[in-house]
């Protein structure tokens, strides 16, 4: 190469072979050093087509031209929106002038100041089968859970709920049953790297589906027991919430300042404690009678009660204290738990010595009995001794993934529970119970989940009543059809040990985002033997095979 | 010596041009137009707030609204949304967190009737989005190396030319689609349509941008419409707010705050 050329700028190409390369690394760099503004485009072409073909200070020139062009401000004018025709050009112009709901929600996690939610639910259930006179064969309940979230700032918001129930049914007596009262009240605020909770709330532990052995913050509503959810069963009460997250770590501590217990039937429900059939024959007629005076109402734990009731007192030092340390390793999460509680279903004693002066051989005991009105039935109270035991529960949980599987599971031990001997004493022992389950689509998007779980009486005696073993599987399918408005789903909970099992099948169709129906059957199986102190459950309620409809509306 | 300054210039321009940029547009690799596709994309935190309206093969219609967060967090992209509509699903919560390739990304959603957080396996994935025509998983990033990109072609979509790339997972045993092919568009190096073909080779679903917008400078989709063409479904997108660079905590994206509010 002459040195004159080299002189002129060194970008001469050098005869036939490498001196193109040089040339073309910088033509190169050149041309794609940042996105062009859109109206550039036309002339970018054409200088990219000039400099191709230019040479020495011509080239320079045209490169110094590129950078200018490409560091240009954007130009007035310059289309800062494009649009594309898809063919879906007025209904898109339709649906975004409609300006539909993006009302962002309240809470410290939103953006809104106040949102209202809620739901309306009603369902009618009727027996397949009645089986004695004191039988509700027709149940319809209705529901109503209003509520609002309120924002007061970015780290403090409030949640009012309240929650309606009013149930008609229909059986020995036609009655009616309503009560209204707050569902969930609380205060969130967060303050640092804590997040408070002060109020009426629902707290959820555990990750099994729908058996959760740990998960005992709140009491229940047992009235109903299966044929609602389990979330649907819990009752919000008082509590003091605190937790602390880390990226990977998470620390929930409970405070419970007021003891509430678990709400259940007496008498007059078609779960409840006392049914036809469980009291040994003797005392038959006794619950006939009792159940004729009581005209077929329901008593609930909670309300009336001719039983002595010994409820914690409601002092600081009787709350329920629990703690709850959440982690993860790699792809499996785990949970440890510790809680100090009551349990929420009272414990029964009763009084031999009172109990053996009520011979009912004796016929002018069984006159009495037989004979009496409630109130005087009330004067049987030293018989049984209601308690709420304190307990402490011991907890662990893990989910983790395997392949397309979900495994999850979760272990509570108690210390501990009361159960009885055959001589009707109280047997107090600790009790393992646990369950362990999987779950995952299967082709053709069935939803498939399966667990097993298994309660384990430690320290067991032969004369206790309960097995020391006890052994049972749930099993859920579900699948989704017609762009998700129809919803088919099967579900189980099956005893291993005797065979009984409970069964729902449910169609439910979304007519559209707010409201929905369903149908369904419940079967309740087993060998229907069981006494009052029977540990079987399935088998007490063989006679509420139902089959029901629902209308759901959310707003 | 003004000659060898000259010369130096020259050379001093090049070195400078050298040190940004991809080599000649004519000659970027399916690989390089996918990398820069995502670094147009590629914010440190941004908001935004969608609607979706699906449409049967019957024109019965259905709408869904979420709010989107995404933050890079620990040297982790993660993603935060949350259901504004329907009502029944208000206050669902979804959780991503991506990791490297060959780790599969977490993905936890919190359920408010339940109370509770879950983690969704990669069997979940692929099921619909709220009933949408998008899947979990088509929220998810994925990394330039997870596939293999060709490209195949140029073509005009909208009237601009643009790169056609087709794209099949490294991993064809899990993944949800046995190939996808991009259209991006050549002078701003945004997606514009989209075809995902199921684990038969039969397409599944077209996704056709309708409107990009440049808002912070950067190119946004902000309408969108993705059809299933063997159900006869589609789902038509409106990004109705963004904020690009919006300040988000870090501990937004935990599963304590999944729970909240």
């Amino acid at each position: 190469m002459e040195r004159d050329e080299r002189e002129e700028g060194g970008l001469r190409s050098r005869g036939g072979n490498g001196s193109g390369v040089g040339r073309v690394a910088l033509l190169a760099m050149c041309l794609c050093l940042v996105p062009v503004h859109a109206r550039g485009a036309a002339d970018e072409q054409a200088l990219r087509a000039q400099i191709a073909r230019a040479e020495g200070a011509e080239l320079h020139g045209l490169l110094r031209q590129w950078l200018e062009l490409r560091h240009q401000p954007a130009v007035q004018g310059e289309p800062a929106v494009i649009t594309i025709d898809t063919g879906a050009g007025d209904e898109f112009d339709e649906f975004a002038a409609s300006g539909g709901p993006t009302a962002a929600a309240a809470g410290i996690g939103g953006s809104g100041n106040a949102s209202v939610f809620g739901r309306f639910v009603t369902k009618i259930a009727v027996d397949t089968n009645r089986d004695n006179r004191f039988e509700d064969y027709f149940d319809w309940r209705t529901e109503l859970r209003p509520g609002v979230d309120l924002r007061w700032s970015d780290v403090t918001a409030m949640r009012l709920s309240a929650k309606a129930l009013h149930q008609m049914r229909t059986g020995y007596k036609t009655r009616w049953d309503w009560e209204a009262k707050l569902y969930e009240g609380y205060v969130d605020h967060r303050a640092g790297p804590y997040d408070i909770r002060l109020g009426q709330q629902i707290v959820s532990w555990g990750r099994a589906d729908a058996i959760n052995p740990t998960d005992n913050l709140n009491p229940q509503d047992l009235r109903e027991i299966v044929t609602i959810s389990a979330d649907d069963r819990k009752i919000p009460i008082p509590m003091v919430r605190v937790r602390r997250a880390w990226q990977r770590n998470d620390l929930d501590l409970i405070y419970i300042p007021f003891f509430e217990p678990d709400e259940f039937d007496l008498i007059g429900g078609d779960f409840a404690a006392l049914q036809p059939g469980f009291l040994p024959k003797e005392w038959e007629r006794v619950f006939n009678k009792l159940t004729e005076d009581l005209r077929g109402s329901r008593v609930t734990y909670s309300g009336e009660s001719i039983f002595r009731i010994d409820e914690p007192e409601e002092k600081g030092y009787n709350g329920e204290l629990g703690a709850r340390w959440t982690s993860k390793t790699g792809r499996f999460d785990y949970s440890l738990s510790a809680f100090y509680t009551y349990d929420d279903l009272p414990s029964f004693s009763l009084d031999l010595g009172v109990l053996r002066r009520f011979d009912l051989r004796d016929e002018d005991t069984r006159r009495f009995l037989e004979e009496a009105e409630v109130s005087d039935l009330a004067r049987l109270r030293h018989i049984f001794q209601q308690e709420f035991e304190r307990q402490w529960i011991l907890g662990a949980d893990f989910e983790t993934l395997a392949g397309r599987s979900s495994i999850r599971g979760e272990a509570a031990l108690t210390f501990e529970r009361v159960f009885y001997r055959e001589n009707l004493t109280r047997a107090d022992r600790p009790v393992l119970n646990y369950v362990v389950g999987v779950d995952r689509t299967l082709p053709r998007k069935v939803y498939a989940n399966l667990q097993f779980l298994q309660q384990v009486l430690l320290r067991h005696d032969s004369d206790i009543i309960t097995e020391r073993v006890r052994s049972g599987i749930t099993a859920a399918l579900r699948r989704d059809f017609f762009d998700d408005r129809v919803h088919l789903r099967i579900s189980t909970l099956y005893f291993l040990d005797d065979g009984d099992y409970f069964l729902n099948l449910e169609a439910a169709y979304e007519i559209d985002d707010a409201l929905d129906v369903a149908a369904g059957v419940n079967l309740f199986q087993g060998d229907r033997d069981a006494s009052l102190l029977e540990t079987a459950t399935i088998s007490k309620f063989t006679n509420n095979d139902q089959v029901y409809s629902r209308l759901l509306y959310h707003f | 010596m003004a000659q060898m300054k000259k010369w130096i210039g020259c050379l001093g321009l090049a070195v400078a041009l050298a040190t940004g940029g991809p080599p000649a547009a004519a000659s970027l690799t399916a690989d390089q137009i996918i990398d820069k596709v995502k670094t147009n994309a590629k914010v440190d935190q941004v908001e935004f707030t969608l609607r979706m309206l699906l449409v049967n093969k019957r024109g019965e219609k259905r709408e869904r609204s979420v709010t989107a967060m995404k933050k890079g967090v620990e040297g982790r992209q993660c993603y935060l949304v949350r259901f504004l509509y329907p009502d029944d699903v208000k206050g669902t919560s979804l959780l991503t967190i991506d990791h490297p390739p060959g780790v599969e990304d977490d993905q936890f959603i919190y359920l408010p009737a339940l109370h509770r957080t879950r983690r969704i396996s990669s069997s979940e994935k692929s099921n619909s989005f709220l009933g949408t025509d998008f899947s979990y998983e088509d929220f998810q990033s994925r990394e330039t190396g997870e596939d293999v990109h060709v490209l195949v072609g140029e073509e005009e979509v909208g009237g601009a030319p643009c790169y056609r790339i087709e794209s099949r997972s490294k991993a064809p045993e899990t993944a949800t689609y046995s190939k996808v092919v991009t259209w991006v568009r050549k002078d701003i190096f945004v997606a514009v349509r989209g075809e995902y073909y199921d684990r038969e080779g039969k397409l599944l679903k077209e996704l056709n941008v309708r409107k990009l917008e440049k808002i912070d400078g950067i190119w946004t989709a902000t309408q969108a419409v993705m059809t299933n063409v063997q159900k006869e479904h589609k789902t038509l997108l409106d990004i109705v707010k963004v904020e690009y660079h919006k300040p988000l905590p870090d501990e937004l994206f935990t599963r304590q705050s999944l729970e909240r509010g």
